[in-house]
């Protein structure tokens, strides 16, 4: 049922989630932030039930946070990162699942660019790791891939990426079933 | 007297020693030399390959240097059966991290998790420690080049040039003195490679050595990432040695 968006622009990434923490048909707050900040310069959006997603982002973070202790000076790259997040799932995947789909959107310093660059990978609940420029984990992508397909381009401003998921959100509100009045937008940049 | 305190591995002397640890550093002080150096443009580890019978068949890859990971190389002075159980361990925790974060373990880590390793060995099971000093040279991209030294106690500190094994002393002495000399600035690898060979033919106890005494192998950076490993031929070692010889003839004619 949630809805998790994320379009890669030139020196960053956003990721979009919709706010509703719902279980069958009652609707326990609209507030709910689904994206964590699992390190300094990443963040993570999860769909899925609320206990996997917080016990799958604080695992996360708080191992990141471990291996930034240990290793002062040594951050990890979104790759590694990103590596790290789907190693667990597939571990766990034949014990006992995290069920969660996430979208993994990080920022790095980068020798070609002043302002570093962004990057977007797609993780689902099975392991599954993709690097690419933009995502929608949930229903939502049934509707709102197509825009995506249609605007995203290379080179994108924060602000034009912003728009674009502006235009995900109407087309989720004119033609979706769930009613998701709210939506938290985060970013991870320079 | 020092004895009573001498046969555990997990018992302090009343001096605060740890007896085993310290005649462990000694057994190394017999083994073959090994040099390294951080050079401008690369890594140089030289060692000594002490041939102790002519009857011995020809080494086929290395006898003293070792592959951990595409990034990470050492040398090896001291127990050749304990450096074995060490290389391996340090292998699998290479690939450990390569499997989770998709990316090569940065060299520090690895040197690290060696020595926690032996260091493990000075504190409890009642097992020795083992017997062998390593010379870790690694690539990453934290870093750069970088060279590390560790010893049986699990102790560890990076380098830009130093010695294990026997005569290491010696070596160190001859290295403060000629390398970056006066500030000049570190040797490049073909500079450094007639250094290293200097360095052991100090330390190694006959002269007038052939190729096949010394092992010397060097790590370069490669265009567009990573690094290249060269393991000389008998030849090119051969060369090595041949110009060395005409510089200290040169130098002692002047």
């Amino acid at each position: 049922m949630d809805s998790i968006i994320g379009v890669k622009y030139n020196g960053g990434v956003i990721i979009a989630a919709d706010s509703n923490n719902a279980r069958s048909i009652l609707v326990y707050q609209h507030n709910l932030d689904k994206i964590a900040q699992i390190a300094p310069n990443a963040i993570l959006g999860l769909s899925g039930p609320n206990a996997d997603l917080v016990s799958f982002s604080e695992y996360i973070s708080k191992n990141l946070k471990l291996y930034s202790l240990s290793n002062p000076g040594q951050d990890l790259s979104t790759k590694a990162t990103a590596s790290f997040c789907r190693n667990t799932l597939a571990v766990a995947l034949r014990k006992g699942p995290y069920q969660v789909q996430t979208l993994l959107g990080g920022w790095d310093a980068s020798p070609a660019s002043e302002d570093g660059e962004g990057s977007m990978y797609f993780l689902d609940y099975m392991g599954s790791l993709q690097k690419v420029n933009y995502g929608i984990q949930g229903y939502a992508s049934n509707f709102a891939l197509s825009v995506l397909d249609r605007e995203w381009k290379e080179g994108l401003t924060k602000e034009e990426a912003i728009k674009i998921v502006d235009n995900c959100i109407n087309v989720l509100d004119t033609r979706f079933l769930i009613s998701q009045p709210t939506f938290t937008i985060k970013s991870a940049s320079k | 007297m020092a004895r009573r305190y001498d046969s555990s591995t997990t018992t302090f002397s009343p001096e605060g020693r740890l007896h085993q640890v310290e005649y462990a550093i000694e057994a190394i002080n017999n083994a073959g030399t090994c040099v390294g150096l951080r050079c401008s443009d690369g890594l140089i580890l030289a060692s000594e390959r002490k041939v102790t019978s002519k009857l011995l068949a020809p080494v086929k890859t290395s006898e003293k240097t070792y592959k951990i990971s595409d990034e990470c190389v050492l040398s090896v002075a001291g127990l050749s059966s304990d450096a074995s159980i060490l290389i391996g361990q340090a292998r699998l925790e290479a690939q450990r991290y390569l499997y989770q974060y998709g990316e090569p373990m940065p060299v520090e880590q690895i040197v690290t998790q060696i020595c926690n390793y032996k260091q493990s060995y000075t504190q409890y099971g009642g097992l020795r420690p083992f017997g062998c000093a390593f010379l870790f040279a690694g690539y990453d991209t934290f870093h750069g080049m970088q060279l590390y030294q560790t010893d049986p106690s699990g102790n560890f500190s990076g380098w830009q040039a130093t010695v294990i094994g026997a005569n290491n002393s010696s070596g160190k002495s001859f290295l403060k003195n000629e390398y970056n000399k006066d500030d000049a600035g570190i040797p490049d690898v073909n500079s450094g490679l007639k250094l290293a060979v200097k360095c052991l033919n100090k330390t190694m106890d006959s002269s007038g050595n052939g190729p096949e005494k010394y092992e010397l192998f060097v790590m370069r950076e490669k265009e567009g990432g990573g690094v290249e490993h060269k393991t000389l031929t008998k030849e090119e070692v051969k060369e090595i040695i041949d110009k060395v010889e005409e510089e200290g003839k040169a130098a002692a004619d002047a």
